[in-house]
């Protein structure tokens, strides 16, 4: 491009303009994954913030902070904006944008300018989402479950649902964004078995979004089309099926757990070996467990109907499916334990966040087959044994890896190191924060505490305060990293290319990178993680 | 490889993997258009399952006539599409943006024709919610008829919409020769997205206009 | 990877038109097979000839027969996940046990 200059360093891409306009009109899959890492992390407080009120809340039995349906409001605010505004996109669009490209030697997406198109229709959707904020919150819950979202919640379904609608197309647009370039744009040499495990993820976790966001998107606008003409198939009243609403949210929202967990077991591959210097263990393993999560996790969204009124023989089914599921689940925390044994373990605050992962995912994985018995879940259903379930997958899996993953290629992307010390302390702080926080729920939720109420029985008191105190050492702990890695923007020691001494094509190129990623594209001879010939 | 290297997209080395990764994008998105628009007939067949004789008597109230010339309307526009596409790669220019502007036109006549279904179905008092006069044991479940027929094409004709202003959009850029036989893409794209469109109707017909005909 | 030559040269006209005329007579056959009384296979009879024009159009108008078979792949991922949505869900509603409606 500046073929004037003949400096011996192209410029970075954040170089690249310094004009408002060089960023909203960026096509740079880089550029645009720190417009969604910003975008992202606003919602994230926005919705830890109403996690706060939840808390609160629930430190005395009665419920006198807020009342029951501002409570309702809080946790579907909570839910809408955790699991559309910040999981979903978390990971993929930000470390994956970031990285996908580079990974594979790409110069960039294979269709950038629909990648940030897919960037507004996130912050579209988002402002219909902080609309519905303003003008008073929505009841729902984050299921929308008809026929209470269709007939009889006054709160602003409509503008909920279109807001998620229009996110739901982000999300596609990212998925097909990300199929057709890892299929395309590879460098030579770059088989799909030399692949690293994070772009695998990301290949897997588009092929469920593209599969079960369109699906999502229907059932909204007949969610939308039946409150506005009073009449739908979800209306039992005309002989329709409040089931079958739940059928099609699940088939899209229990894949939609995979979205969200797939990247996260992407990053952990990347940290664990990197961090171990070794070789990933059974990396034909993890590549089928990976593709084999994201079918097979289309085939189990019954498991969160077994009460609702779902026909035995279905139910057991799909008890089955999701028992099934844990299989490849196990096969990648054998394979990081597996890549642990024996290594130079470096317990820099990637690898320490990465641990907390396989920690925390294993004791969430492990309650999940609790909950896909059918015959305990009818006691454990909608208890806090659930919410405890998966926000150990949700919070401490995909958080504390999309965390990880951003204290990993921090340098990659500012070009600047952060202080260890503060970051180790930070996710030491958090693995404990989170699990005084959700840990007690477990209990509760086994003696019977239900969700989703804002007051409870005098006797889950001990417990909730726990809780409740866990929840703010977490706050404490997310909100570090804000501090820390903001200083070092600016303080922060300048990083070589590769400060970890990683394999991986991303850590050829400069920190920051420039535009163009790489001078000259790559050729791959080898596949990924060759630890043990450095 | 091509002469014409104006086209080609900084991010990648030459047009076939240019022309490649968008024939893949183009087919993925379909596959969504797919998923999209199957909820409808996934709810379609729970319905019906229940209510079987609903079903039929709904579809006993739409006008199959129509309905037949609708499909064959589209099933011809897919053919002119296909015809255009093949005549820009053969080097053509003139006749491709007469058929793409008859493809457009089609579509049109589709639209209008639905247009007329819809408004016969409301003076007969067939639309749920709006206007719906119909008595009798199954008035009820035959609103679950109605409402998929409403929610099924209404989608659909919503997507012929979008495709008509495509194809227009195509034969102004087919006109101004902006394609050739090495660069066609966009043309191709909307070309797969138009015979989509025909294939989505292609199972509307039978589900909408022929049930309960026999009987 | 491996990306595919210049197309091919794209069907004939006559091609074109034979699958034209063929999507035509299936139309005509669907509509002319509702109206006898064939009972269930009234439904399956439309839905088999609805699946027989969509792979014609598929095969020919968007050129899946010759093109490369990764977009065979993405186009039956697609009708393949659509299925399992409908499989699964008529399967639970089949056995489930229906509470009678209130008229």
């Amino acid at each position: 491009m500046n073929s004037i200059e003949h400096a011996p360093l192209p410029r970075s891409y954040l170089d690249d303009g310094h004009s408002l306009r060089s960023w909203l009109l960026t096509h740079d899959h880089k550029r645009i994954a720190i417009l969604y890492a910003l975008a992202i992390t606003f919602f994230f407080f926005l919705g830890g913030f109403a996690a706060l009120l939840i808390r609160l809340e629930l430190i005395t039995p009665a419920g006198d902070m807020l009342t029951a349906d501002e409570y309702n409001k809080a946790f579907t605010f909570h839910g809408v904006v955790m699991v559309w505004f910040f999981l979903i996109p978390s990971i993929p669009a930000t470390l994956g944008n970031f990285l996908l490209p580079m990974m594979i030697g790409a110069r960039d997406m294979a269709f950038p300018r629909l990648n940030l198109f897919s960037w507004y229709l996130y912050m579209i959707g988002g402002l219909f989402t902080l609309a519905m904020l303003v003008l008073g919150g929505v009841d729902t819950g984050w299921t929308f479950y008809t026929p209470f979202s269709t007939m009889f919640s006054n709160g602003h379904v409509m503008l909920t649902v279109v807001g998620v609608f229009v996110v739901g197309f982000s999300s596609i647009l990212t998925g097909i964004n990300f199929i057709a370039t890892t299929h395309s744009m590879r460098a030579p040499g770059m088989t799909w078995l030399r692949l690293p495990l994070f772009v695998w993820a990301m290949y897997a976790v588009a092929l469920v979004m593209v599969l079960a966001t369109p699906v999502l998107a229907m059932t909204l606008s007949l969610i939308a089309l039946e409150r506005i003409f009073g009449v739908g198939i979800f209306d039992p009243a005309l002989g329709g099926d409040p089931l079958l609403f739940q059928h099609f949210f699940w088939f899209y929202s229990h894949p939609a757990v995979y979205i969200m967990i797939l990247p996260a077991m992407g990053v952990v591959s990347e940290l664990i070996t990197a961090g171990a210097r070794k070789r990933i263990f059974g990396y034909r393993f993890m590549v089928w467990a990976i593709v084999g999560i994201s079918v097979v996790g289309f085939l189990v969204w019954g498991h969160h109907m077994f009460v609702a009124g779902q026909s035995m023989y279905a139910s057991m089914v799909f008890s089955i499916l999701s028992f099934i599921i844990a299989v490849p689940s196990a096969i990648k925390v054998f394979n990081w334990t597996a890549t642990l044994y024996k290594g130079r373990i470096d317990f820099s605050a990637p690898m320490l966040y990465a641990l907390g992962f396989v920690g925390l995912f294993m004791l969430g994985g492990m309650t999940g087959i609790f909950l896909a018995a059918t015959a305990l879940d009818v006691s454990l259903h909608d208890t806090y044994f659930v919410v405890a379930h998966f926000h150990y997958i949700m919070v401490g899996g995909s958080v504390m890896a999309y965390l990880g993953g951003i204290h990993f290629w921090w340098p990659k992307v500012t070009g600047r190191l952060y202080s260890q010390a503060w970051a180790r302390f930070a996710a030491i702080l958090m693995f404990f924060g989170f699990n005084l926080t959700f840990f007690p729920q477990y209990l509760l939720g086994y003696e019977g505490m239900p969700r989703r109420y804002h007051e409870y029985l005098p006797q889950f008191q001990v417990l909730n305060i726990l809780s409740s105190a866990g929840a703010s050492i977490l706050a404490v702990s997310y909100l570090l990293p804000l501090v820390y890695l903001g200083w070092s923007l600016r303080y922060g020691a300048r990083s070589g290319p590769n400060p970890w001494r990683a394999k991986g094509l991303e850590w050829l190129a400069d920190s920051p990178p420039p535009t163009h990623n790489f001078e000259v594209t790559p050729v791959v001879t080898d596949g990924p993680y060759a630890y043990e010939d450095a | 490889m091509s002469t014409d290297t104006t086209m080609l997209a900084q991010q990648f080395d030459d047009a076939a993997q240019q022309r490649d990764a968008s024939a893949l994008g183009m087919w993925v998105f379909l596959a969504t258009e797919a998923l999209f628009l199957g909820v409808l007939f996934a709810g379609y067949t729970v319905c019906r399952v229940r209510f079987p004789e609903a079903f039929a008597a709904g579809s006993r109230h739409t006008d199959m006539l129509l309905g037949t010339i609708e499909t064959a309307v589209l099933l011809t526009s897919s053919c002119a599409v296909a015809l255009a596409l093949r005549d820009v790669q053969l080097g053509g220019r003139r006749i491709a943006v007469w058929l793409l502007l008859l493809t457009a036109a089609l579509g049109l006549g589709f639209l209008v024709m639905h247009g007329f279904e819809y408004y016969s179905e409301y003076r007969e008092g067939l639309m749920p919610g709006i206007h719906y006069t119909q008595q009798g044991p199954l008035a009820a479940p035959m609103q679950l008829f109605f409402c998929l027929y409403y929610f099924i094409t209404g989608f659909h004709s919503l997507h012929v919409g979008i495709g008509v202003i495509l194809l227009l959009v195509m034969a102004r850029r087919t006109h101004r020769a902006q394609f050739n036989a090495q660069y066609c893409t966009p043309l191709e794209l909307s070309a797969l997205y138009w015979h989509l469109v025909d294939i989505v109707w292609i199972f509307v017909y039978p589900l909408v206009y022929l049930v309960g005909r026999a009987g | 990877m491996n990306p595919s030559p210049q197309p091919a040269t794209p069907p004939s006209l006559r091609l074109h038109l034979i699958v034209l005329a063929a999507l035509l007579a299936l139309l005509l056959t669907s509509a002319g097979l509702a109206l006898l009384p064939l009972g269930v296979f009234n439904t399956l009879s439309a839905l088999g000839i609805s699946v027989a024009k969509t792979l014609l159009v598929m095969a020919f108008f968007m050129r899946l027969r010759r093109g490369p078979p990764l977009l065979r792949i993405a186009a039956a991922v697609g009708f393949a996940w659509l299925a399992v949505l409908i499989g699964m869900t008529v399967a639970d509603v089949l056995t489930r046990v229906v509470l009678p409606s209130p008229w």
